[in-house]
């Protein structure tokens, strides 16, 4: 992306398609972008951390944006950019080439609402029930806060997902699963979000189920 | 490998000329070098690569047009069918040096994060039609991706013939459809796929092998009506 550094008279500079400019010597210089044809491991390793977080937000991309969408961010930042930075640097466990996702670590949503207390998860009947506690006498919980919830399914890359469900008085979601045949893992997030969708808190990792339905 | 930029007033010349194949690649006119002699001994056993190759391309190159909905991006540093064949050839096939078969099952014509077909069946009905069905996600909206397009691949092992590539006009809450198989898949073991992509083609499910059938020719019915009609004789 091309940046007017001295206004539009000086020209854009950075990249522009396959064309960089910059000053070189006082000079505005532009050039055609060379194609690397090698990495180092830092590189790839870089390059391999992307990838994970593309596939990891792939299927819950919607969720994130309503989740993060009043999240502290710097300045012209996306909530999906919010999202693949905080899951880049903290989700990621292992080295070139063995990183994989930490699903316990993964965060999909930030905000000052208080966290659900004591979160649980159970697999039954093909639901999933999610449980927690009102806790209604802390500062900043809400009796209108209602629940998203996040079934994330790895292997397939799919999630079930419940943007606004049961009110934080109710304690008690449940997610109901398709037909399918098969043994799956599914991890699981919690978090709320108050009635004016305007304020959320902190995404709970709950655990992963087994769906092994024959 | 050379670009062409500049075309000449009857356009670029494609094929051989002396030493440089002048082709089109990913719809961008390039010269190449010609391939070199070949050095291989006559009655060398092909190496494992080249008959995991040959095996996945011919199945997959009939399929083409499936796979450039479901795997080409522009974003993508490869063409979607180099793409298909590189996830198949390390995933989808199963056996020993130099019996190697195709595992159906695993075999993908598409990849993506849109929702993939839950449940369903599929069944063989009279005049080998076939039934497909498919479900939904209970949280998924059909207001959302409803009108999302199905996608079927049908493929005989036996004879290893597809069938011809029609343009989907079948819809994600439709829940099921019928098809009629065509006479030249049958009889033999037909293997049926279903994936779907969205009206703007920007998002893909992953591929869902449905299951087999196994379709005969007593099924059809004019095979049956010949069958049931009196002979002059009688």
């Amino acid at each position: 992306m091309g940046k007017y550094k001295n206004g539009q008279p000086g020209g854009p500079v950075g990249r522009w398609g396959d064309y960089v400019t910059y000053y070189r010597l006082g000079k505005l210089t532009t050039r055609r972008v060379s194609k690397p044809t090698k990495f180092t491991d830092a590189q790839l390793s870089n390059q391999m951390g992307t990838a994970l977080i593309t596939f990891l937000l792939g299927p819950v991309q919607d969720f994130v944006k309503v989740s993060m969408k009043n999240s502290p961010k710097d300045p012209g930042w996306s909530a999906y950019n919010l999202a693949s930075s905080v899951n880049k640097l903290g989700a990621i466990t292992g080295s070139y080439p063995n990183k994989a996702v930490d699903f316990k670590k993964v965060v999909l949503s930030i905000g000052d609402i208080p966290a659900p207390l004591n979160p649980q998860v159970s697999l039954t009947d093909n639901k999933i029930s999610f449980t927690w506690e009102a806790d209604l006498d802390t500062e900043g919980c809400d009796e209108n806060d209602q629940i998203m919830c996040v079934a994330y399914l790895p292997e397939t890359l799919q999630a079930f997902k419940i943007f606004h469900g049961a009110y934080r008085t109710e304690e008690r979601q449940i997610v109901p699963l398709p037909a399918y045949s098969g043994k799956m893992v599914i991890e699981t997030y919690l978090c709320f979000t108050s009635a004016d969708r305007e304020r959320v808190s902190n995404s709970v990792y709950t655990g992963p189920l087994v769906w092994d339905k024959q | 490998m050379g670009i062409i930029v500049k075309k000449g007033a009857i356009g670029t010349i494609n094929g051989k000329t002396g030493n440089v194949v002048t082709t089109k690649w990913k719809d961008i006119d390039v010269v190449k070098s010609a391939p070199g002699k070949n050095n291989k001994k006559k009655g060398a056993k092909p190496q494992p690569q080249n008959l995991k190759l040959g095996l996945m391309s011919k199945m997959l190159s009939k399929f083409k047009k499936q796979i450039k909905i479901g795997f080409d991006k522009k974003t993508n540093k490869l063409p979607g069918f180099q793409m298909a064949m590189e996830y198949n050839i390390e995933h989808a096939i199963k056996g020993e040096h130099p019996n190697f078969e195709i595992d159906y099952e695993k075999v993908i014509f598409s990849r993506g994060c849109g929702d993939i077909a839950w449940g369903g069946s599929l069944t063989l009905l009279e005049d080998n039609d076939f039934l497909l069905t498919w479900e939904t996600a209970p949280t998924s909206s059909l207001k959302k991706n409803g009108k999302d397009i199905l996608q079927v691949m049908v493929w005989e092992s036996t004879k290893g013939l597809s069938e011809k590539y029609k343009e989907s006009t079948v819809t994600r809450d439709a829940l099921s459809t019928v098809r009629a198989l065509q006479t030249t898949l049958v009889p033999g073991t037909v293997h049926v796929w279903i994936f779907f992509s969205s009206p703007d083609g920007k998002t893909v499910s992953n591929t869902r092998y449905m299951g087999s059938l196994q379709p005969t020719s007593e099924n059809f019915m004019f095979f049956k009506n010949e069958l049931q009609q009196p002979t002059q004789e009688e």
